[in-house]
């Protein structure tokens, strides 16, 4: 049977560590979305500091969901929009 | 009371047209088609609600809810001022988000205003200081479902006086963008992160737009989308990986692959 396994700071390889690199990795999006409970948070914080390859990775999307965020052009609304559906509302309080 | 049969969910809940929750039964309703046949005293009255619902309510109450019920605000001022308050500084998320869905000014502007308009004649229903905003993208979501699904069912409407000014045109040898998303990420040319956007499912779309351009969190988008919150999360980790894909060659140029 295939295992993976996962290389931690210092070459130490191990199935538990895997198994809780895994458990981290699920808890990745939450964690970046601020939308962790607080054991949570701390479960995947602790593993962070002691894992290189998670630390990385959580580096790696983060600065993914920055530049995303940060760099996607938004569209205003027009003017006319905005006059357009006042005076829209008023047409309808009229009919009223 | 009125009985508004909600046409696209299964095994729900009737709502009662004031906003309560009441228990009629449970019906399973496999399409709108499927409610008007079965169910032919159901009438649809009104296209959508205040959460932009599709509705049906049985023709035998219709008449009780011809009685207005008493206004929660003083004046129709009142009323207008707190519409303004409540819902006008989200103008600019809310056609952000029609026009990433549409990629269509035009589309995005109709979008907008048949929010607004919705937004309005049900602002009584609206429980002030609550999340106006969610509300809002809530009906605007579902309008655009709702038109999207009514134009997919339409065969594509051609002008005659266009087509035919077109051929009589210089023009008839040069290449003819047809999809929208194409021409508008030509607007701003390189810019991959738009283009990889607009490439997406809708679905996907939707549920990036929300989360990582409007900031919703994963329970307001649930409710914005009708769906559990593990979809959320399972639905955001797909598009976002989606697009982590599309914007590799971006990443790469900029250094974070």
């Amino acid at each position: 049977m295939e295992r993976t396994l996962t290389v931690v700071k210092g070459g130490d390889t191990s199935d538990e560590h895997g198994r809780v690199c895994g458990a981290a990795r699920a808890l990745m999006q939450t964690v970046l979305d601020n939308e962790a409970l607080a054991g949570q948070a701390d479960f995947f914080w602790g593993h962070v500091m002691d894992c290189e390859h998670c630390a990385k990775t959580y580096a790696k999307e983060k600065a993914f969901l920055e530049v995303f965020r940060t760099r996607m052009p938004k569209k205003s609304c027009p003017k006319n929009i905005v006059e357009g559906i006042r005076s829209k509302i008023r047409i309808a309080k009229l009919k009223e | 009371m009125g009985l508004l049969l909600y046409g696209f969910k299964r095994d729900e809940e009737v709502r009662g047209l004031g906003g309560e929750w009441e228990k009629f039964k449970r019906v399973s309703l496999l399409s709108l088609f499927y409610i008007e046949i079965r169910f032919p005293f159901v009438q649809r009255v009104v296209e959508a609600d205040e959460w932009g619902c599709l509705c049906y309510r049985t023709s035998m109450d219709m008449t009780k809810d011809k009685k207005k019920k008493g206004s929660k605000f003083a004046s129709k001022q009142e009323h207008d001022v707190m519409f303004e308050r409540e819902f006008m500084p989200h103008i600019n998320s809310l056609y952000n988000f029609a026009y990433r869905l549409c990629y269509d000014g035009d589309a995005a502007n109709d979008l907008v205003q048949e929010t607004y308009m919705k937004a309005y004649r049900f602002f009584e229903s609206y429980q002030q200081g609550t999340n106006a905003k969610a509300w809002l993208f809530r009906i605007l979501k579902n309008s655009f479902i709702n038109d999207f699904r009514k134009k997919s069912k339409e065969p594509p409407k051609v002008d005659y006086a266009e087509v035919e000014t077109y051929y009589n045109s210089d023009d008839v040898n040069k290449d003819i963008t047809a999809d929208l998303r194409v021409e508008s990420t030509q607007d701003s040319l390189g810019d991959e992160i738009t283009g990889a956007l607009g490439s997406l499912d809708t679905d996907f779309r939707t549920i990036i737009i929300l989360s990582d351009l409007e900031g919703f969190k994963y329970e307001e988008m649930a409710k914005i989308l009708d769906i559990p919150i593990g979809t959320v999360r399972s639905r955001l980790h797909r598009a976002r990986n989606i697009l982590k894909e599309k914007l590799m060659g971006y990443a790469l140029k900029l250094g974070f692959a």
